[in-house]
């Protein structure tokens, strides 16, 4: 049976990245669509990539991408605080691609979040976090924009950041440079974040077991399960609120496709929706009184109807199996039909109508109450024949049947680009169906 | 019947080494005089259709057919063509290939109708009992040398099992084949190796990859990239190779 519960199709290729070949592939997930930290995360140990799974998310997997390339696999354990570590491995990375020519280039609205969160630790007096969000941020196009706003910032923290960075960046540079590679030798970064870490300890910003109090999330990008490296969880977001995180914390739900048993004709009294013409060209004689008309005596097959339905059969919908049985009359032959509904975790995409054939009544019933997988039942969808139609009120839920921005947002867009359209009434449906 | 599937399970019975077949093997299988028709499967993108067409018993030529479940047996089997005031017979491909003792190559079988099925039962019989009639009452049957390959991206669990059973061996391949690789430029080659083997929905054909390797130099890798693969897809592609195999 096909999966297609995993919202992914256009994702990041680590695999085509990483130095060595023959690991197992890595499993992309939609870091919109589950509670994260950042918007962007690597497991290279377990070889999970979380990224947002849209267009404008490219810095954000050229990023990840970077930390597969140029990331060591096991990190080295360092006494102080591991976040001064990962905001040093982000900027060695971020050099590496700039320096390959795939610059991080934030989009405005991640760019203008930075800096807004830049702001808010000056007001919070969170020095720490305003030394890891402007190291971890070198290489990037957000770079200058920090620095212009810590030299203005009043008192010394901020001149003294702004130096860090500048020296950060050359150290870096010129052993990228002397390395004669593509990227800084790690061992210069972890070399770098011990000498941060003691200025960091010389300002007050780390306690006497090198630890910082501040919730700075820079560097939780790569997870490092049993390093002793801060877990993503006790992470705050580097980049969106909190309220994005709530919204879109609901994943799709798993779909099962079945196919019910077409065992009866679509339109009794009809054949099965295979149509034959008349050819001038063929094997079998059918018309020979066409001979002298215009010599089409063959019968030759001609091209089925064709198209998608996808319907919607969730509570909300408040279909009955008649509904669906009226639906099924006025489907054209050849045209493929299906409906889906869920309940909890799990969905199930049913075929009823297929090439002139059609399921019983009793295989039309609901799977659940809820709709739990429109956003694999659409995906579905987008790979069946032209025209695709989708009735349904428009209600796009995950898991737990529970509604998402992010799911309702990413549905629309499939819609878009698979040439969906969506009819939020039988009868409406019905109407665009009957033959014309 | 050669079935490579069943080989390779049993041998993973009693060897924790995977079994697989090479393209080395399937040309030697392709060239061979006692097996006339092949069921070859495997990914898309690989080389299937090209050893099909290239490889083996080619001499006599080689006739090629894509099923689809709207194409009729009679575009297979041949037609009447009205010719002046008359009507003339003509062989289709698979009639064609039988009275030239060609390879005669089906593309898709599994996308094929019951109609065209049907028609390929006698068709794939052993040479001493492959035969069948013609509208016109000539009955056909195989020149020496004839033999089909039948090529496809699915197993041949789909067939009907008469159909199924015709065949001399059933090769799976899911190996670009290394032809193919060499036409590549040598820094896209391991891109292209390691993109081959990703999940269904995740992987790139090779057919994608030659085409780019060609476009890059007239249109810059980034500009290529989106052409081939499309906006979203193709930029993710282009950061892959730029970091991973060092392309400009």
């Amino acid at each position: 049976m096909a999966d297609f519960s995993r919202p992914y199709v256009y994702g990041p290729y680590p695999e085509l990245v990483e130095r060595h070949a023959g690991g197992a592939p890595y499993e992309i997930r939609d870091a919109l669509a589950e509670p994260l930290p950042t918007r962007g995360m690597v497991d290279l140990k377990k070889r999970v990539m979380w990224v947002p799974l849209d267009a404008w998310a490219r810095p954000i997997t050229r990023h990840e991408n970077g930390h597969v390339r140029f990331s060591p696999l096991q990190p080295t354990k360092v006494r102080f605080d591991a976040r001064t570590l990962m905001a040093v491995e982000d900027a060695r990375v971020n050099l590496a691609l700039s320096a390959l020519g795939l610059p991080v280039v934030l989009d405005l609205e991640s760019h203008s979040n930075v800096v807004l969160l830049l702001a808010q630790d000056g007001k919070a007096r969170d020095g720490f976090a305003q030394f890891m969000r402007a190291i971890a941020s070198l290489g990037t196009s957000v770079e200058g924009a920090i620095e212009a706003q810590l030299l203005a910032a009043p008192g010394p923290l901020g001149e003294l950041i702004a130096d860090w960075m500048t020296r950060a960046r050359g150290t870096l540079e010129t052993a990228r440079l002397v390395a004669g590679g593509e990227v800084a030798p790690y061992s210069v970064g972890v070399a770098l974040a011990s000498e941060l870490a003691r200025e960091l300890r010389a300002l007050g910003l780390l306690d006497e077991r090198l630890r910082a109090r501040s919730r700075a999330p820079a560097g939780c990008c790569v997870r490092h399960h049993d390093e002793g490296l801060l877990p993503p969880e006790d992470c705050e977001p580097v980049h969106g609120d909190h309220g994005e995180k709530q919204r879109a914390a609901v994943p799709p739900g798993r779909m099962e496709v079945k196919k019910a048993p077409l065992s009866v004709p679509l339109r009794p009294g009809q054949s099965s929706g295979r149509r034959w013409r008349a050819s001038a060209e063929g094997s079998v004689v059918r018309y020979l009184a066409r001979w002298p008309v215009d010599r089409a005596v063959f019968r030759r097959r001609g091209r089925k109807g064709g198209g998608t339905t996808l319907v919607d059969t969730s509570g909300s919908m408040s279909l009955e199996v008649a509904d669906l049985d009226r639906l099924l009359l006025a489907t054209p032959l050849g045209m493929r039909v299906a409906i889906y509904s869920g309940s909890g975790a799990v969905g199930e995409l049913r075929i009823v109508a297929e090439g002139g054939r059609r399921a019983t009544a009793e295989h039309l019933a609901r799977f659940g109450s809820g709709n739990v997988i429109d956003l694999p039942a659409l995906e579905w969808l987008a790979h069946q024949p032209l025209p695709r139609l989708w009735i349904s009120d428009g209600v796009v839920t995950g898991v737990g049947d529970k509604g998402s921005e992010v799911l309702k947002r990413r549905c629309t867009a499939l819609c878009k680009r698979a040439r969906i359209r969506r009819v939020g009434k039988l009868d409406e449906a019905a109407a665009l169906l009957r033959p014309r | 019947m050669v079935d490579a599937r069943t080989k390779k399970s049993r041998k993973s019975d009693s060897d924790s080494s995977t079994a697989t077949i090479s393209w080395e093997l399937i040309e030697r299988v392709l060239a061979s005089p006692w097996v006339d028709r092949i069921y070859l499967w495997g990914k898309p993108g690989i080389g299937k259709t090209r050893v099909a067409y290239c490889k083996g018993r080619i001499a006599r030529g080689v006739y090629a057919i894509t099923l689809t479940p709207d194409l009729p047996a009679s575009e297979l089997r041949g037609h009447y063509l009205p010719k002046g005031g008359e009507l003339v017979w003509t062989d289709g491909p698979v009639v064609k290939a039988m009275r030239e003792g060609a390879r005669l190559v089906i593309n898709e079988l599994s996308h094929g109708s019951d109609d065209t099925w049907a028609f390929l039962y006698p068709v794939l019989e052993q040479a001493e009992t492959a035969r069948f009639t013609l509208p016109n009452t000539e009955t056909v049957t195989p020149a020496p040398g004839f033999n089909v390959v039948c090529t496809d991206n699915c197993p041949p669990d789909d067939l009907p099992p008469a159909l199924r059973d015709r065949f001399d061996a059933i090769l799976e391949i899911n190996e670009p084949h290394p032809d193919a690789l060499a036409l590549l430029s040598e820094p896209l080659r391991e891109v292209a190796r390691r993109g081959f083997a990703l999940e269904d929905d995740r992987r790139i054909s090779l057919r994608g990859w030659l085409v780019l390797d060609r476009l890059r130099h007239e249109l810059g890798l980034g500009d290529a990239c989106l052409v081939v693969f499309g906006a979203e897809r193709g930029s993710q592609i282009h950061d892959a190779i730029v970091l991973g195999g060092g392309v400009r």
